[in-house]
């Protein structure tokens, strides 16, 4: 039984995270650069925890981040898609595609691949209007591919709820529209 | 990969409870629940009442245990009302200290021996479909209600550990131990 999709591009394969993705999460989880802007590096129980959430996302609201894996390799390399922890009833500000990708898998267009598949799901099964990605202001890789993606600054220095209430992130976003146009 | 999906999780019914899976709508009254400073003092690691965020992400953690290790805690219910009275069952993120009973129940349903009839069914429950040698409680050295139900259970206290910064004990039971153990539901 699937909690969710499998999406397949180029060189991905994009699916809800299962138990063998576990050790890919937990070595992520203590690459201090790669964590900075993602919640700050955790143990291993903690990371389970994080992986863990992530898959009850999925059970509960019907989406959440999948796991990115290498299509040559089979390697597990990142995480990455909507992400609105409790809903459209959460105070989440709005409907995000988020990605993070451990250190190893940067820098060869991989998150901008992930978060193309990811977003053209999330606007053809989700009935979203709109994609947002909060991003760290000093998050400068992020907000590039923010921009490449075609997103926007719309809101800057909006405040998160807890437990990450002692962080400040700025809101790039674009309009379902907008996205189609551009991928016509 | 094999994940096992959460809506397929066994609905248990005891004597005036269900123990089924999570449905979205638990959310407000698991959030209550855990909103209650004397419910949070022992359910979270903080000791504090969790904001309705992290109450959250509290749940998807419980719907995702299910769906990674094919158990996890049920959501309790009142049979009669179909109240959300709390949340019974296995627990064992990483790193933890064994194949847990965990209890937790809101405060307007304690004291009705609700904790003990949802314990002692997901204990069934779970000696029956894994093949576990024995099940553990972590409890907190400070948590009367919590260690006189463990008794109530037939457990003995075992190891005292630290956990999240505080005293705990490890209490422990046996499978033969717990099918010996009386009042039985099978055995009344």
């Amino acid at each position: 039984m699937e909690i969710g999709p499998t999406l397949t591009t180029e060189r991905l394969i994009l699916r809800p995270p299962a138990h063998e993705d576990f050790d890919g999460f937990a070595s992520m989880a203590q690459e201090e650069d790669t964590m900075r802007f993602i919640g700050g590096v955790a143990p291993r129980d903690a990371a389970w925890r994080g992986m863990a959430a992530l898959a009850g996302a999925w059970a509960l609201l019907g989406y959440s981040m999948f796991s990115v894996l290498r299509r040559d390799t089979g390697e597990w390399i990142g995480r990455l898609g909507p992400w609105r922890p409790g809903g459209k009833e959460g105070s989440w500000p709005g409907d995000e595609v988020g990605w993070g990708l451990k250190r190893a898998a940067m820098g060869q267009g991989f998150a901008q691949e992930g978060a193309t598949a990811a977003i053209d799901w999330a606007f053809d099964h989700l009935g979203w209007d709109r994609v947002i990605h909060c991003i760290d202001k000093q998050n400068a890789p992020s907000i590039a591919l923010a921009l490449r993606l075609g997103s926007r600054l719309e809101r800057e220095n909006h405040q998160l709820a807890p437990p990450f209430e002692t962080h400040k992130v700025d809101i790039y976003g674009q309009s379902k529209a907008e996205w189609k146009a551009r991928r016509r | 990969m094999s994940l096992f999906d959460p809506n397929a999780t066994p609905r248990i019914e005891t004597e005036r409870l269900v123990l089924r899976g999570w449905r979205k709508d638990d959310f407000e009254p698991f959030a209550a629940m855990m909103a209650d400073a004397q419910t949070a003092r022992f359910l979270s690691a903080e000791q504090r009442p969790r904001d309705r965020a992290s109450a959250w992400r509290d749940m998807a953690l419980f719907v995702g245990h299910w769906a990674l290790r094919g158990y996890g805690l049920f959501a309790v219910e009142e049979k009669e009302s179909g109240a959300f009275v709390g949340r019974v069952g296995a627990w064992r993120p990483e790193c933890w200290v064994g194949f847990e009973l965990g209890w937790g129940l809101a405060r307007p349903f304690w004291g009705r021996g609700y904790a003990r009839e949802a314990a002692r069914a997901a204990g069934d429950w779970a000696f029956a479909q894994f093949p576990l040698e024995r099940i553990v409680s972590l409890i907190h050295a400070d948590n009367a209600p919590s260690q006189k139900l463990a008794q109530r259970l037939g457990m003995r206290i075992g190891a005292s550990t630290i956990h999240a910064g505080m005293p705990h004990d490890v209490w422990e039971i046996s499978r033969a131990d717990w099918f010996r153990t009386s009042p039985h539901p099978a055995a009344v």
